[in-house]
């Protein structure tokens, strides 16, 4: 084993490496030779995006050239490691593509937004982020897992506070930072009684070694472990009861920081916990079907919390949304109530049945299986979520935006972005004919059929119906957002009559245009984008 | 007959082309929007002109496209349908006709309202439950903005409270069909299929989702007591939004009640059939007697409108084939009435009037002013009130003789309603029109009044629409029945009437 061939296991991982050395290296030939900011700013911006794009073409080809070594669902194999550490399943091979075209997104809509001093860091970081978010999504070992989780978090910290002169944003990197660490804190905490009491790292062999009976010499630990691993993993995909970094982080960071925080990092931290979740069912089975497995009985301790974290999160997030005047705080309070639904498709796709192939289970409904529910919504949920920051960023750019009625007058604004917020916030809403609203339907589709298919999981169904129901209420706050920008007239100043247009950049409205018409295609012909 | 599609198409398309020419001119947008309006209503026409039952009333299916594992596009239409696909076509030509002096953002108001309409079209031509549910949310959302831009006073409240009850609704007919669904095994959603699949669900199931998917879906036909959006809103909205609100949309709830709520689950139909009927009969006798007491023109109209969908509501809980024939034909009868009542209220008095006020309009003496509105007015109170020769007649006597099949206490008791519907209609037909102009001394010198305008020629022919087509169903209500009735005798809806009458 040679340390080139990491470079045909990574491929992905490696063109974003090779993109942050390309970036900052370029940047400053380029400054050397005294090329205007603005100018390096899009070579840097187009240097992420070539990264990008060559991360997602090295990833087609490694599946179609190193068949032998590396088959559809061929592991990875690193020496001196009990098993698999990384997977690269079809999972986590969508997962790394829906990643790569999020961030690239995102970096796009940065150029949008107020001008950042070191644009060719911002982007390196975006694309260190990117390379621990695409790890997250193969991570199948408890080291794996926390090293992905610290690179991608280190990179969000720093281009959370990246506006330096902003004292907010400076405030929500170090809120975040906190939160993080101590999330961090507890998922190591949770990972070492795991590995203690089972001797195990991956995710595999941890299940083997409960199955033949770990911890029934210590049986509370194994609780605490699991609630230590989920309140990490709650902090990370701002959960409720652990959201409370959310709404800060989300209205102090740039705006294009936020998009990623709330698209690519959203797919890495779900799709990570989906694949960790998707061993539950072998770590306590249905007390029918394994009734001598040592820990059916403790069934309760992943999916009543799953149950308690789902529940809170929809009421939590959709309630407080509710009174919010700050359009930036009501999006990640809206952020808070899609992890709800986000974290019913994770437990009702492990759900439908403990199978061979954990996370892709035969699915409930029919052409989308298991796994692809979840990648589904969120795709939806990130591209919506990103546009509407993309939205914000550019208005930041004229005139500042922080309160909802700062988008007033906007379809006289500028026609094209209110016309784009509009399909961004309707596909939030979960208006047909918008993918927002298919992807959660099929959420729910999955979900009522899991609870009715296995007496343990009924309470999923009450959980499908306050899901149902409480999106009535989070109606009224997506409108107050569509009210203010196509309702209200735009404010005439006093000594400038007439209307300050507002202008983007081609680039940019060019993004946002194309993810528009992509939430509507999706969401009528979703066999059109997705194969 | 394979042109009915085209309505929704059409509607749609010619949102677009609105919009787009809005930008530039606000006449053409008019223009093209009558145009699609129109289009649609004769494409309607052109099909019911050759419409031929089934012989066994199924529905005949105008396109079916696989579309997802669990839902298939599949338009289809039988009588119920035709009917209310028809009304949908006279009321958007004559809400495009009532909205003709719209200067705000001329463009955008008529794409809205195409929009509303194409929505409205899709849930009457649906055969899939997943695809009614998607018009009937895409119908939603435009009446947000038709209220809130264009409405008269109150209206960011009228519309939130309005559109926050419409998707209330329509949240808890998707829970009851997401649950119906999963408990029948999770099959397709093809309304035939899904049928088939849950009227053998367990009984208390069938409750449960029943009362979910029909409560939901009497949200929206303004069921008592979740009906205070309906007047609040419509005196909120526009004129041209109103009619469409209380003359079409309000009819969406009634039909996904009958289409969907009904023949699905008709133990739950059975076990809650006597709840149904006393809020229908409540929402009669209540509306009524408030609009009895309203001050606010428009008001009256809005309670009446909540009376009259009471009498479709009590039609459907009786479930007897006559009292199910006359609630569909309530909902044309309504659909028309109420959108002339509005338009005589909202366009043709509010407008240049630019008061609501009963006692205030009581000095305008409008009979002698607006002699056409006066007459409009009084012919569609009379059609209101379920007087011979009017469409309300047939309607309303079908519905109280098929409700006395099952239950002579609700067909009586809902009889009071129309004694109350009348007194309510001829109340305000004299105080808006016939007021006695400065009879008491205290108001001093007599005021002359002036109009500042006629009523215009687009006005003319929006009122002589919908007055024709209430007569022409007044006289031959066999036009109408001859599609109803072979639709009522499909087997699909005699599950529903089966359920009903056991």
């Amino acid at each position: 084993m040679n340390h080139v061939w990491l470079l045909y296991f990574f491929p992905v991982e490696a063109a974003l490496t090779f993109g942050v050395l390309a970036v900052l290296s370029v940047d400053l030939l380029l400054r050397r030779r005294g090329v205007s900011s603005e100018r390096r700013a899009w070579v840097s911006t187009g240097i992420g995006i070539m990264a990008l794009g060559a991360g997602g073409v090295l990833r087609i080809l490694a599946q179609r050239s190193l068949t032998t070594l590396f088959t559809n669902n061929a592991p990875i194999r690193m020496p001196g490691v009990d098993g698999l550490m990384f997977v690269a399943d079809d999972f986590s091979i969508r997962g790394t593509f829906i990643i790569l075209g999020l961030s690239g997104l995102s970096l796009i809509l940065a150029r949008g937004g107020v001008r950042l001093r070191n644009t060719a860091e911002y982007v390196a970081l975006v694309l260190s982020a990117s390379a621990g978010f695409t790890l997250m999504t193969a991570a199948n070992h408890l080291l794996a897992i926390f090293l992905s989780i610290e690179l991608a978090s280190l990179s969000l910290y720093i281009l959370t506070a990246f506006n330096k002169r902003n004292p907010d944003s400076a405030e929500a990197g170090l809120k975040y930072f906190f939160y993080g660490s101590v999330a961090a804190a507890f998922l190591l905490f949770g990972f070492s009684l795991l590995h203690g009491s089972t001797g195990a790292m991956t995710l595999p062999a941890i299940a083997d070694a409960l199955a033949k009976g770990a911890f029934s010499h210590a049986f509370l630990l194994l609780p605490i472990a699991l609630v230590m691993i989920f309140t990490g993993f709650a902090y990370k995909t701002a959960a409720a009861p652990f959201h409370l970094w959310a709404p800060d982080v989300y209205q102090g960071a740039p705006p294009a920081c936020a998009a990623l925080v709330a698209s690519a990092s959203k797919v890495a931290g779900f799709v990570l916990v989906a694949r960790f979740l998707a061993w539950m069912p072998n770590w306590f089975p249905d007390s029918g079907k394994l009734s001598n497995h040592p820990h059916s009985e403790l069934f309760f301790c992943w999916f009543w919390v799953m149950v308690v974290f789902i529940a809170a999160s929809l009421l939590l997030g959709n309630l407080v949304a509710l009174v919010q005047k700050n359009l930036r705080r009501l999006l990640a309070y809206s952020a808070i109530a899609h992890a709800g639904v986000l974290l019913l498709a994770v437990v009702s796709s492990g759900a439908a049945d403990a199978g061979n192939d954990p996370v892709y289970v035969a699915s409930a409904v029919g052409i989308l299986r298991g796994g692809d529910v979840l990648l589904f919504y969120l795709i939806g949920y990130g591209l919506a979520t990103a546009g509407a920051f993309g939205v914000v960023a550019v208005l930041d750019n004229n005139g500042g935006c922080r309160e909802i009625t700062d988008l007033a007058g906007l379809r006289q604004r500028s026609p094209l972005l209110a016309a784009c917020l509009g399909v961004f916030v309707l596909s939030l809403a979960g208006i047909p004919p918008l993918a927002g609203f298919l992807s959660k339907f099929v959420v729910f589709l999955q979900a009522a059929k899991a609870a009715l298919q296995n007496p343990e999981f009924r309470p999923l169904l009450w959980l499908v119906i306050l899901a149902v129901v409480i999106s009535a209420v989070a109606l009224y706050y997506y409108l107050q957002i569509l009210k203010a920008a196509f309702v209200t007239p735009a404010p005439t100043e006093r000594d400038s009559p007439g209307i300050k247009k507002i202008q983007t950049p081609i680039p940019v409205a060019l993004a946002l245009v194309l993810t528009a018409i992509a939430l509507i295609v999706l969401g009528i012909a979703p066999g059109i984008l997705l194969p | 007959m394979n042109f009915l599609p085209f309505t929704i198409y059409l509607s749609f398309a010619g949102a677009l082309l609105t919009w787009i020419v809005g930008t530039r001119s606000a006449a053409m947008a008019r223009w093209v929007a009558l145009a699609f309006a129109v289009g649609g209503a004769l494409i309607a026409l052109f099909a019911a002109f050759n419409f031929m039952p089934a012989a066994d009333g199924e529905p005949l299916t105008l396109a079916r496209a696989s579309w997802f594992s669990f839902a298939k596009y599949h338009l289809a239409v039988d009588g119920l349908s035709l009917v209310l696909v028809l009304l949908t076509g006279v009321a958007a030509t004559a809400g495009v006709l009532f909205s003709w002096n719209v200067a705000h953002r001329t463009g955008d108001f008529f794409a809205l309202f195409l929009v509303l309409i194409g929505g409205v079209y899709g849930v009457f031509l649906s055969a899939d439950a997943f695809l009614f549910f998607v018009f009937y949310e895409i119908a939603i959302v435009p009446k947000y903005f038709l209220i809130a831009v264009w409405g008269s006073d109150s209206r960011e409240y009228g519309a939130m409270k309005l559109v926050l009850y419409s998707f209330a609704g329509s949240a808890l007919v998707m829970a009851g069909l997401v649950w119906a669904w999963a408990a029948s095994g999770g099959g397709s959603f093809d309304l035939t299929a899904f049928i088939a699949q849950t009227r053998l669900l367990p009984a208390e199931v069938q409750t449960g989702a029943f009362a979910l998917v029909f409560g939901g879906f009497a949200v929206l036909a303004g069921m008592f007591p979740f009906h205070t959006w309906a007047p609040t809103g419509h005196v909120a909205a526009p004129t041209g939004a109103s009619m469409l609100l209380a003359g079409v949309v309000m009819k969406l709830g009634a039909y996904g009640c009958l289409r969907v709520a009904l023949p699905a689950f008709p133990e739950g139909f059975a076990n809650l059939q006597s709840v149904i009927a006393v809020l229908a009969v409540a929402g009669i006798l209540y509306a009524g007697l408030a609009a009895l007491v309203q001050n606010d023109f428009k008001f009256v109209i809005g309670y009446s409108s909540v009376s009259h969908m009471g009498f479709v509501l009590l039609g459907i809980a009786a479930a007897t084939p006559l009292a199910l024939c006359g609630a569909v034909l309530q909902m044309f009868s309504h659909g028309i009435v109420a959108g002339l009542l509005f338009a005589v209220v909202g366009r043709m008095v509010y407008e240049r009037t630019h008061t609501r006020d009963l006692a205030e309009l009581g000095t305008w003496h409008l009979a002698r002013l607006m002699p056409f509105a006066a007459v409009v007015f009084v012919l569609a109170g009379l059609a209101s009130i379920g007087a011979p020769g009017f469409s309300g007649f047939p309607a309303e006597f079908s519905i109280l003789a098929g409700t006395w099949q099952h239950s002579p206490l609700w067909a009586l008791l809902a009889a009071v309603g129309i004694p109350i519907a009348a007194a309510f209609t001829l109340r305000v037909v004299r105080a808006a029109f016939f007021g006695q102009p400065n009879s008491d001394a205290s108001a001093g010198a007599p005021i002359e009044r002036h109009l500042p305008e006629p009523v215009t020629l687009p006005e003319k022919v929006g009122a002589a629409l919908l007055i024709g087509a209430s007569v022409i169903v007044g006289i031959c209500p066999g036009l109408l029945i001859d599609w109803i009735v072979p639709a009522l005798a499909s087997p699909l809806m005699q599950i529903s009437t089966q359920g009903g009458v056991r």
